[in-house]
């Protein structure tokens, strides 16, 4: 199926993105962008973030107590910050400072004026910032012709159970698949993939809003053992004018716009079991069917042949794949890919 | 209250949507993962090239394998998803790629195999979602399958079931407790063929063979 995709429209490259930090932070792109969605299933990633509402290096790190379900938690201490309490009921932590946990994601549980308590173990005095999550109503702008309470957006949860949420056709409002349950602030994490089931072929907006920030450094997504795993890179779809910095990721020319090099997507460098662990990609629309299997093992990508090396097969920005973890969970850490570092 | 029961057939039908018909892939190989197991045949040596591996499942469950089970129990018990050097034919999936063994991946020797069957419909109730998998290696090639007298079949208790999304890779790494291997020993570093589909002797041939028997201890 043909897709066109609409230019990246960068609405104020020029506007601060930290509204409290202690230090300084890269000047962000603020944006939108418009992809074609066909009519049946599509598996995508959002291409953007929030902006930062506080970045700093820790003051202190200590663990916290753990959550009832046994998930530990540390809290962070910022001496100075003067945060309102639980200002974050919708926030996570991102680890900036580089190393091991660089571009970490973890939930915030709660916070005082001086500390931020979240799920996850930090150790050292790492840099972070705070952001929102993007949420189901902060990422889609303009749902374009998807039919109120029919199509429907599709997230795999991480005990792989399905959410449903379908658009309600006012106010950019969505709804559980209860058909009644508010869902404006479901989650969706960055490098989380969505499932799109539409009736027709459409076109829908993303950012334009609070989600409209390109987001810098790696970014680490957790794949579950013998979960289904939509997962993908966080680079927005791209631009149709060669002159667009989003134009052309991987070097070859294509109308279609931004493609990343299967090598280039972090997989063979994440600690994927080689030749067990498996990333599939899928062909958009329809019944979303598989449109190859792919592994890695020193460093390259075979194809599911087990043989042909498959380094340059290429990925359409905003499209996400499955990852199967078949022996224990991974940490797939997709690298930055827009702007380059 | 009709509303109501518009959005509801709504929400199942968009449910369905995503929780029923997907193709899916199903890879296996023999030479990856933590403890990777070669095939051996029951004297020790490595399988041959081109010998089958077959892929499928087993609804009744795997029938028990002695050195007399004929090929005909062991097969009509077997519904394939798919085997090397040709498709299962029954169809509804395939086209099957498990490679012969002997790839030409790096690392790859004798006894190997690897190769995916991709574009399995687990829509199909014979392979839905959760439908644990099997693998059978046979000493034959598919031109003669019916005449392999060595067998093994394997099941990882946990990890090997049809996806509802995406790929399973299915690795004889996997396969750690004898109660996994269905046909054959387990060893450290290999898995071993055991022998089946060797005919029972006939009664004539038994008298036959009494009798030669016979006849040998009167000359002594």
């Amino acid at each position: 199926m043909k897709r066109t995709v609409l230019p990246i429209i960068v609405l104020a490259a020029s506007l601060s993105q930290v509204a409290n930090a202690q230090t300084s932070s890269s000047t962000p792109i603020i944006g939108y962008y418009k992809f074609d969605v066909p009519a049946g299933q599509s598996a995508w990633v959002c291409g953007f973030v929030t902006k930062k509402d506080f970045q700093s290096q820790a003051t202190s790190v200590a663990p916290g107590a753990n959550m009832p379900d046994g998930t530990p938690t540390t809290v962070i201490t910022q001496t100075g910050a003067g945060w309102a309490n639980n200002a974050f009921p919708l926030h996570y932590v991102e680890i900036i400072s580089a190393g091991a946990t660089q571009g970490l994601i973890m939930d915030v549980v709660s916070n005082t004026a001086t500390t931020v308590r979240v799920r996850g173990t930090v150790t050292g005095t790492p840099t972070y910032c705070i952001r929102k999550h993007a949420t189901l109503k902060g990422v889609f702008q303009d749902i374009g012709a998807l039919v109120p309470f029919s199509d429907s957006v599709t997230v795999y949860n991480s005990n792989n159970t399905l959410s449903s949420y379908f658009p309600t056709g006012t106010g950019g409002n969505w709804v559980a698949d209860d058909f009644a349950t508010p869902a404006n602030d479901s989650i969706i994490y960055p490098g989380q993939g969505f499932i799109i089931a539409a009736s027709s072929n459409t076109v829908i907006t993303t950012g334009g809003g609070e989600v409209s920030y390109v987001k810098t450094g790696p970014t680490q997504v957790p794949v579950y053992r013998g979960q289904t795993n939509f997962v993908g890179h966080v680079t927005p779809l791209v631009a149709t004018q060669p002159a667009d910095p989003l134009y052309n990721v991987d070097g070859t020319a294509t109308v279609a716009g931004g493609r990343v090099k299967l090598v280039d997507l972090g997989i063979t460098t994440s600690g994927l079991e080689p030749f067990v662990d498996s990333t599939t990609l899928f062909t958009q629309g329809g019944n979303l069917d598989p449109a190859g299997g792919y592994y890695v093992s020193g460093g390259n990508v075979y194809a599911d042949d087990f043989a042909t090396i498959s380094n340059n097969v290429t990925l359409r920005n905003g499209y996400s794949v499955v990852i199967s973890a078949e022996n224990a969970n991974r940490v797939v850490t997709f690298p930055q890919l827009y702007p380059a570092n | 209250m009709r509303k109501i029961a518009q959005l509801t057939v709504a929400s199942l039908l968009a449910s369905a949507s995503l929780s029923s018909a997907a193709l899916v892939n199903i890879a296996t190989n023999s030479w990856s993962g933590a403890a990777p197991k070669v095939i051996l045949t029951t004297g020790g040596q490595r399988l041959a090239t081109d010998s089958i591996v077959r892929i499928g499942t087993f609804p009744t469950g795997v029938p028990q394998i002695t050195p007399t089970t004929p090929w005909s129990v062991v097969n009509s018990a077997f519904v394939p998803l798919g085997e090397s050097a040709a498709d299962a034919a029954d169809g509804t999936n395939g086209p099957l790629f498990v490679n012969n063994v002997n790839t030409l991946n790096p690392g790859d020797a004798q006894g190997h195999f690897a190769g995916t069957i991709n574009g399995v419909d687990n829509a199909d109730a014979r392979f839905g979602a959760g439908t644990r998998l099997y693998i059978m290696v046979l000493n034959a090639p598919f031109a003669s399958m019916s005449s392999a007298n060595q067998i093994t079949i394997l099941s990882d208790a946990t990890g090997f079931t049809i996806p509802s999304s995406a790929t399973r890779t299915m690795t004889t790494s996997a396969i750690d407790t004898a109660a996994e291997v269905f046909a054959g020993q387990l060893g450290a570093n290999s898995i071993t063929m055991v022998p089946f589909n060797v005919p029972e002797p006939s009664t004539g041939m038994l008298g036959l063979l009494a009798a030669a028997g016979l006849m040998a201890r009167r000359r002594r």
